[in-house]
């Protein structure tokens, strides 16, 4: 062999992993470490989503061999309920028995559903008791400690290149997986891991690699048991904020969700200091929640920057003094409870009852963000904002407070036309004796001229949703 | 050129009818008399604060000379830091709520306030769109602009009545 050839194969080859994956065989997988490392620290269900060919299977089935477990490899779109339990057979005493196979679920230890997101409708509602209760047709399936599937990303109207077969997950079945975990993909591998994965032989996990993971697993679960101890208080308060701010951003989660949150992010926290006691605290709670989505199991996409303003938020709020109104209104999912909260909240610093009002009108639907504007101004409380966005609140204001006359061509048939015929019906209903009333005209007619009623149902929106919070806001 | 008759007519006749749609306050559209505002609002008190005469090219000596403010009384301190807590202390005595809406000005706008030191508290503190008193004072916006009026909520009028008696 060429002497510079064999130089450049050893400088390619992958240094001596420290990671339980790679001491398993599974090359490129560090950044998903240790929210699998706490799926199996916590005995929790785990969901992998991945493109095919990402070793979804293999690491699983690896798991369970380093864990020494008697698995069962199902593929869920292939399975029949008879595969799972075996043949049913009447008993002596009228009961149900059933004639178990090598196959069948009884006596496992660890389950892996395979291809799940292609499962029939009615075999994914028998899995459910297994995965989230440990049970099959009500009998406890006693030594099953681990339940995992496995899934390609499902399908989207969007998507033209995705997996026809995939289908989203049932929002109900995705909730029962406390850890839903994405493979990295092949292009987020560096091209030395590249080389090891193509260059990867099949052999079997060494003795020593699995009592390492073994010991990973030990040490983890003593280091949950400590953070639990001292920091079960500051991790409640963060799910709790990051359930209201992620809810702000449109991204709804169970209470189911919030328990299985809290455990793991004391399981991925103690994971990641297990493995690196290095780690920041915050960026391992954020893995945690980044592991802990259901949504993506159900297709829904998650903005990586809604997740990270979330996190951030609630991690800053956890500084907060008990008594600090940012708390509450943090927790406040609904933008006009959240506006009036700051609102009272005297003691609110600058920045940030400017970040909570510009977060609550940006929220709030047209016609009713107006009135809070107008509030804004009644009572003087413009004067608490920065200078930024008291200017933009200012804006609008000027468009309610004086009449914003325009005069606009349209064709007949046009939806704008039809949005502005109803708009004009509803407006010709209020009383011009009336002050109120020509604010609430006002503030209608300027929404239609910076075109934000499209059609007959935006106007009849709008115009309910000023009566309603101006109405809302006054009472106060 | 000439065009056969009836072509225009036929012209038009392609192209869909248009309407047109425009607003101007709510008594446009009920077709009712609104309460006449003496204002022109139906929400608010317009204040006008205006300047005699541009401030543009004069500095924060001579702008303290027309406030008032013998040059003796800052000797050794910085002309421009004096003026600005000048500014600051007279935005914080006058009787308007923390922030006010900036609109327009009109000669109707009542001036209630003719001094040059609480127009620059206005004029050094307002936006295109709000004033507030929290905001730091700034000179260079005093220099572009001679006027602006505020529109004071209803709930804060009673002040400037006390102002004017």
């Amino acid at each position: 062999m060429n002497p510079a050839e064999s130089k450049s194969t050893s400088d390619l080859s992958v240094p001596i992993s420290k990671g339980w994956l790679e001491r398993i065989g599974l090359i490129g997988l560090s950044s998903i470490e240790a929210p699998l490392l706490a799926a199996l620290v916590t005995e929790s269900p785990l969901l992998l989503i991945g493109a095919h060919g990402t070793a979804k299977s293999l690491l699983l089935t690896r798991a369970a061999d380093a864990l020494g477990l008697a698995f069962r490899h199902y593929n869920a779109s292939l399975l029949n309920f008879d595969d799972l339990v075996g043949f049913p057979l009447p008993g002596k005493d009228g009961t149900l028995e059933y004639v178990r196979t090598p196959a069948s679920i009884w006596g496992a230890g660890a389950v892996i559903f395979d291809e799940i997101s292609r499962c029939r409708p009615d075999i994914q509602n028998k899995l459910f008791p297994i995965i989230h209760e440990r049970r099959v047709q009500g009998i406890a399936l006693k030594g099953l400690r681990f339940r995992w599937a496995a899934m390609n990303p499902p399908s989207t109207d969007d998507d033209e290149n995705g997996y026809a077969g995939s289908e989203p997950l049932d929002a109900a079945l995705a909730d029962r997986f406390a850890f839903v975990v994405e493979m990295p993909r092949w292009e987020q591998f560096t091209p030395e891991q590249q080389l090891a994965i193509i260059r990867a032989e099949d052999s079997p996990v060494r003795p020593e690699d699995a009592t390492y993971l073994c010991d990973l697993i030990g040490r983890s679960r003593q280091i949950a048991g400590t953070l639990e101890e001292s920091f079960q208080k500051e991790i409640a308060d963060y799910v709790r904020t990051v359930i209201a701010l992620l809810a702000q951003a449109n991204i709804a989660l169970s209470p189911r969700r919030a328990t299985f949150l809290f455990r793991s992010i004391l399981a991925v926290t103690a994971s990641s200091l297990a493995i690196d006691p290095n780690v920041e605290i915050p960026e391992a709670i954020l893995l945690a929640l980044r592991s802990g989505l259901p949504q993506r199991a159900q297709g829904i996409p998650i903005a990586e920057i809604k997740l990270l303003s979330a996190h951030r938020e609630a991690i800053r709020s956890l500084r907060l003094t008990e008594n600090d109104p940012l708390r509450a209104i943090l927790c406040t999912a609904n933008p006009l409870e959240r506006f009036q909260l700051a609102i009272r909240a005297l003691k609110l610093r600058r920045s940030d009852f400017s970040t909570v009002t510009a977060d609550a009108l940006a929220q709030l639907k047209p016609g009713a963000r107006e009135a809070a504007i107008l509030h804004l101004f009644e009572t003087g409380a413009v004067g608490r904002l920065n200078a930024a966005v008291a200017a933009q609140a200012g804006e609008s204001y000027q468009q309610i407070a004086m009449v914003p006359e325009f005069s606009e061509s349209l064709h007949a048939s046009s939806s704008r036309f039809a949005a502005w015929s109803r708009l004009k019906d509803l407006l010709s209903q209020l009383d011009p004796q009336e002050p109120r009333a020509h604010l609430h005209a006002n503030a209608l007619a300027s929404l239609y001229a910076r075109k934000q009623l499209h059609t007959p149902v935006d106007a009849e929106q709008a115009f309910l949703a000023f009566a309603e919070t101006d109405g809302l806001l006054r009472a106060v | 050129m000439t065009t056969e008759p009836g072509y225009d007519l036929l012209h038009n006749m392609s192209a869909p009818s248009k309407s047109t749609v425009k607003y101007s306050g709510l008594s446009s559209l009920t077709g009712k008399d609104a309460q006449q505002s003496t204002t022109g609002y139906h929400f608010g008190t317009p204040v006008r604060f205006e300047l005699a005469f541009p401030l543009a090219g004069h500095d924060p000596m001579t702008i303290m000379a027309l406030i008032g403010v013998k040059p003796g009384s800052f000797k050794g301190k910085d002309s421009t830091k004096h003026l600005i807590a000048l500014i600051e202390e007279c935005a914080m005595k006058l009787p308007l709520p923390e922030g006010c809406a900036a609109i327009p000005v009109k000669a109707s706008h009542k001036a209630v306030w003719t001094d040059v030191l609480t127009i620059l508290a206005i004029l050094t503190k307002s936006t295109d769109t709000v004033w507030l008193r929290s905001k730091t004072p700034s000179l260079a916006s005093a220099m572009h602009r001679t006027a602006v009026s505020l529109l004071v909520p209803p709930c804060f009028t009673h002040r400037l009545a006390e102002v004017r008696r």
